[in-house]
């Protein structure tokens, strides 16, 4: 056995030495380069049709054994197409091919163990016409439809290698551009009829990649590795699960890529996803330059994770969709123009491209977290527009330092912010509008409660603990002040405007809206509402504070000031309860149980009133109107109120108002000579007290105002004196001060009283006075007016109720002083039943008159006029009857109570005619018989004119003065 | 002597001895009164002036009054009854004052009340 495997040993040796051998001569001598490449020239210029050369040819086996080798080197493929890159199809410097022929031989495989390529450049070109320069195979006479198949039972390439091989691939009907530098690749390949498969390892420094013109990956480092299948009827290929790394950046990536030929179609289907989370900057720099515009001015740092999908048909008709999700984690933001950097920002955005439609490119954003300043941002979103001016849609909420909203307000507004802000926001804007503050054009809703606010714009400083605040722009509920609504609500809120202006408010529920603030060209118009529980404003010494305060105002900015004008013209209404005002102007606190008042711009209407100041309370209601004329000193302010009070102190509400809308010169003091006052007539001193006070002079009636007042007032102070039940109208205006019909109860008696007052200078003061007292008793009237006693001395004299009229004016110094040349009056007393009082004067004048004894000192019936001169007083003559006695009694007197009387007896038993005169003055009385003025049963005088006017006077002044006298009998 | 006459004859000689006692009323040219009169009393602080329309205004400077705040007035002028009508704002009542003019040249007037109290006055302006 040993020598039979020995021989077959030998056999098997020597067989294959010749073997070798046979090899070793047919690849050194008999196929040596210089005779096979010729031939290789020849047969490659046969089967191709493009231009072929190839430098030289080399038939290997022992350094690619057991296989044979084909080594082409210098090989070049010329294949010139208009348009094409280069007229150059292939370029290699080496090429090799292992086959294994005995699987040809023996099983009709083509099995390529090797194929190598080397320091090649592979240009593959399709025209727009679908004429590829790879097409280089001579055409069969007959148009072959039948799909593609090997012409041999099996393809098997083991290894196909790429060294140094630039590849470009230039599709002009799909608009396709690849290109590949340096390419050094491995793959395999399994053939079967028209499916081939295999794997693939490339690697290039630089690739390029360009869709339409457009390009999409420039010179990006690439690798990938990857199983793949090729469906060469279908032109289908397939890489289902490729590793990619693309710039350095990792990726899964599934591609699914048909060429329909016959319907003109690409179907695309291509996924890719990174490995885990990149950093963002290499991902952003591989942004096609296209589109790198719309990056511009922007600054992304961080992580992001990427998913994406290219899916759809490319024909002419239609292009595919492209999704991108990023999912960021702790990156960063900023927008050139945007005072804002985001940071530690993460979330997850949808980037949705319909190539077909840029409309319908839009990006959702979920989950969106960032940081920026001290204010922290949660939300989700849409933005879409892409392609033109992106409009965003975004519902927010998160934390917001106040102070972070500066950098957002016009350079124009001064306004600090500070407060922590926690809520929830909604904004839809276009990019332009943010750019451009146009924060008319943006819609947004937000709710935050924000805690330790606070708000400084100029001097004026807001400040707040905790409050509500919702806000939404534009404001839906009005047409006016359609660009925001803000509404607040807040336990307290404090104001400040320097150091001298501050307010707080406790219950704050307020409603604001505003017309377009941002436009400066534009009148703004401001809208406020709501209710305060509480409100306590000071402004240096004046301090306000009310209860429940319920607002409602508009206020309409003016641009074309004219005059004192106001700027703002406000319109509304005000409702406040439990006010306190506490001004230094007035020495008492004014409270306010309740006010409601509606306003415009040249009117103040009080709807219902309650006041009381110092020992005065009052209702007020009425109206204020013509403030535009009164500001602009065109016209005066106009005011006409019901005045009810139970009591009112008129001495204080005089001091008030007293000298308002005078310049400081008409209030300034003048020395006033007060050694003389020839009339001794003065208003009771007491009086001054109440109508002026020694700093402010004597009452000076305001200025600038046309006020009517109808009172009804119980119980009135007026100097020492107190009226009940006063009832009339006064007036003020422009200086002088009416009283019109005023009908009071003084010392039990009715009284009517119209009067003038006005001021035109601090030392002359008119006075004038229309005074009716119907039923009074005569005492009364004198204690109530002493004046009356030093005009008519004689009524002391009588006793019992009597009617007066009296009329009478005069200028005033400053201190009230008569200026008696200036004194006119009219007097009308009359009374039936009356008592002669002065009993030892009427038992002079009764002696000398031979009054019988027995006569009671009764006036019957009394009826005098009388007129006031200067210090004159002319008595008309007037008749009293004393039982069986008539007498008439005429004559004058001085106001310094001398005085020159005359009685003359018309009507007694006595048969003849007696006079009597009275002359001197108290405290000298001269009374002597005198011839009787006035005749027996006494008529007009005949003799002279004058007695005839004197009886007409007399008439008149009685019709004069009891002339619309209110309630007379 | 029927107690009829005597009435009669008494009354007769009365009427007769009244008329007879009955001064000729003086006749004032009214033409003179036109101006500005300042009184001589007192202080000679009071100031008349008598205007074409028979008004006038009345003024006291030692009031601090003055010639344009005077107290308006009408005035007439009858033989040598000289009335003044002081008109009051008030109700627009009038105040009427009665003399007798006494002397009325184009520099002097004097008057006098019923009660005999004369009032001199100086003329100082047309």
């Amino acid at each position: 056995m040993k020598t039979t495997f020995r021989i077959i040993a030998w056999v098997l040796s020597s067989l294959i030495i010749v073997a070798m051998i046979a090899i070793a001569v047919l690849v050194w001598w008999v196929f040596t380069p210089e005779k096979i490449t010729p031939v290789v020239q020849k047969e490659l210029n046969k089967m191709l049709t493009c231009e072929t050369q190839v430098d030289r040819v080399e038939l290997t086996f022992f350094s690619t054994f057991p296989d044979f080798a084909l080594h082409l080197h210098g090989l070049t493929m010329v294949q010139p197409m208009e348009g094409a890159p280069s007229d150059t199809l292939l370029r290699s410097g080496s090429t090799c091919a292992t086959v294994d022929v005995m699987e040809f031989l023996q099983h009709d495989a083509v099995v390529v163990r090797e194929l190598l390529l080397e320091d090649a450049m592979l240009m593959l070109f399709v025209d727009a016409s679908g004429q590829a320069n790879y097409s280089v195979m001579p055409p069969s006479e007959e148009e072959d439809t039948s799909a593609f198949a090997l012409p041999f039972a099996r393809l098997e390439i083991e290894k196909i290698e790429f060294n140094k091989v630039q590849i470009a691939y230039h599709d002009m009907p799909m608009k396709l551009a690849v290109d590949l530098n340096e390419v050094n690749a491995r793959m395999t390949l399994q053939g079967k009829n028209d499916l081939f498969s295999g794997r693939l390892n490339l690697q290039t420094t630089s690739m390029d990649l360009s869709y339409d013109s457009i390009c999409y990956v420039a010179s990006e480092p690439a690798r990938i590795s990857t199983d793949y299948t090729f469906d060469f009827n279908r032109f289908l290929i397939g890489l289902p699960d490729a590793d990619l790394v693309l710039n350095g950046l990792p990726f899964d990536l599934s591609v699914m890529v048909e060429n329909n030929t016959k319907a003109g179609d690409l179907l695309m289907d291509i996924t890719f996803a990174s490995l885990g989370s990149l950093q963002v900057q290499p991902v952003l720099d591989m942004i096609p330059s296209y589109f790198q515009h719309y990056m511009e001015g922007i600054s992304l740092d961080g992580k992001a994770a990427l998913k994406g999908k290219l899916k759809g048909v490319v024909n002419e008709n239609s292009l595919p969709h492209f999704s991108l999700n990023i999912d960021l984690d702790n990156s960063s933001f900023a927008y050139e123009g945007l005072p804002y950097t985001l940071r530690e920002m993460s979330g997850v955005a949808d980037i949705v491209l319909d190539m077909n439609d840029e409309n319908s490119w839009h990006i959702l954003v979920e989950d969106f977290d960032a940081r920026t300043f001290d204010s922290h941002i949660m939300g989700y979103g849409k933005v879409d527009d892409l392609m033109g001016d992106m409009r965003f849609d975004l519902k927010t909420k998160g934390m917001l330092n106040l102070a972070d909203a500066t950098p957002m307000l016009p350079d124009s507004m001064q306004l600090d912010l500070k407060g922590i802000a926690r809520g929830n926001m909604n904004l839809q804007f276009r990019l332009s509008q943010l750019m451009n503050f146009e924060f008319d054009k943006i819609k947004t809703y937000g709710k935050f409660h924000v805690n330790d606010f606070r708000a400084s714009y100029d001097t004026l400083v807001a400040t707040a603990g905790s409050a509500d605040l919702t806000f939404r722009l534009p404001n839906p509920s009005s047409a006016k002040t359609g660009f925001a609504e803000l509404l607040l609500q807040a336990d307290r809120l404090d104001l400040q405007q320097g150091e001298l202006t501050s307010a707080s408010m406790l219950d704050v529920d307020l409603k604001v809206t505003t017309s377009n603030l941002m436009d400066s060209s534009l009148a703004m118009v401001v809208g406020m509402e709501g209710t305060v529980n509480e409100l306590i404003a000071v402004y240096n010494d004046e301090r306000i504070q009310t209860g429940a305060l319920k607002l409602y105002a508009e206020l309409d900015e003016v641009k074309k000031l004219t005059g004192n004008s106001m700027s703002w013209l406000p319109r509304g209404s005000v409702q406040l309860a439990n006010g306190r005002l506490r001004l230094t102007s007035v020495p008492d606190e004014l409270r306010i149980p309740v006010i409601a008042f509606d306003f415009t711009p040249d009117e103040l209407v009080i709807k219902d009133s309650r006041l009381n100041v110092g020992f005065s309370d009052f209702q007020l209601k009425g109206s204020l109107s013509n403030l535009d004329a009164y500001l602009n000193d065109t016209g005066l302010l106009k005011g006409r109120f019901d005045f009810v009070s139970s009591t009112t102190d008129v001495n204080y509400l005089m001091n008030l108002f007293n000298g308002l809308g005078y310049e400081e010169e008409e209030l300034a003091v003048e020395p006033v000579d007060v050694s003389e006052n020839p009339s001794g007539l003065q208003l009771q001193p007491d009086a001054l007290a109440g109508m002026s006070s020694p700093m402010s002079g004597p009452f000076m009636v305001p200025k600038g105002v046309d006020f009517e007042l109808n009172v009804r007032v119980d119980e009135a102070f007026v100097s020492t004196d107190v009226l009940s039940d006063v009832r009339g109208s006064i007036a003020v205006k422009d200086g002088l001060l009416g009283l019109e019909s005023v009908l009071f109860t003084a010392s039990a008696a009715r009284m009517q009283l119209n009067a003038l007052y006005h001021s035109p200078r601090r030392n002359h003061l008119f006075l004038g006075l229309d005074f009716h007292l119907t039923h009074i008793e005569i005492e009364e009237l004198l204690m109530m007016i002493p004046d009356i006693d030093t005009i008519m001395p004689m009524l002391r004299s009588f006793g019992g109720r009597g009617e007066f009229h009296f009329a009478a004016e005069t200028y005033l110094d400053s201190t009230y002083r008569f200026k008696p040349s200036t004194i006119r009056g009219v007097a009308s007393v009359s009374g039936e039943e009356l008592v002669l009082m002065d009993g030892e004067t009427f038992s002079e004048i009764a002696k000398i008159l031979m009054f019988n004894k027995k006569t009671v000192n009764k006036v019957d019936s009394l009826a005098a006029e009388f007129t006031l001169f200067k210090t004159e007083v002319d008595i008309y003559p007037f008749q009293i009857v004393m039982d069986k006695y008539k007498a008439v009694i005429s004559g004058k007197h001085n106001l310094d109570m001398n005085f020159n009387y005359h009685i003359s007896l018309t009507d007694s038993p006595v048969p003849f005619a007696v006079g009597v005169d009275v002359s001197g003055n108290l405290d000298d009385l001269k009374i002597r018989l005198a011839k009787p003025r006035y005749a027996r049963l006494y008529r007009p005088a005949q003799r002279r004119e004058i007695d005839r006017k004197q009886l007409e006077i007399k008439q008149m002044i009685r019709n004069a003065l009891t002339q619309g006298l209110v309630g007379s009998d | 002597m029927s107690r009829l006459k005597f009435i009669s004859l008494i009354t007769i000689v009365l009427s007769l001895f009244l008329v007879s006692c009955e001064q000729d009323e003086e006749v004032f040219d009214e033409g003179l009164l036109l101006g500005k009169w300042q009184s001589q009393e007192g202080g000679k602080t009071e100031y008349y002036r008598y205007d074409a329309d028979y008004t006038g205004v009345m003024w006291d400077t030692a009031d601090d009054v003055s010639e344009e705040e005077g107290m308006p007035f009408e005035w007439s002028l009858v033989s040598d009854d000289l009335t003044h009508y002081h008109i009051m704002v008030t109700g627009g009542h009038k105040v009427p004052k009665f003399y007798v003019v006494t002397e009325l040249t184009a520099t002097s007037l004097s008057y006098k009340d019923d009660f005999n109290t004369l009032y001199h006055f100086l003329k100082v302006a047309n």
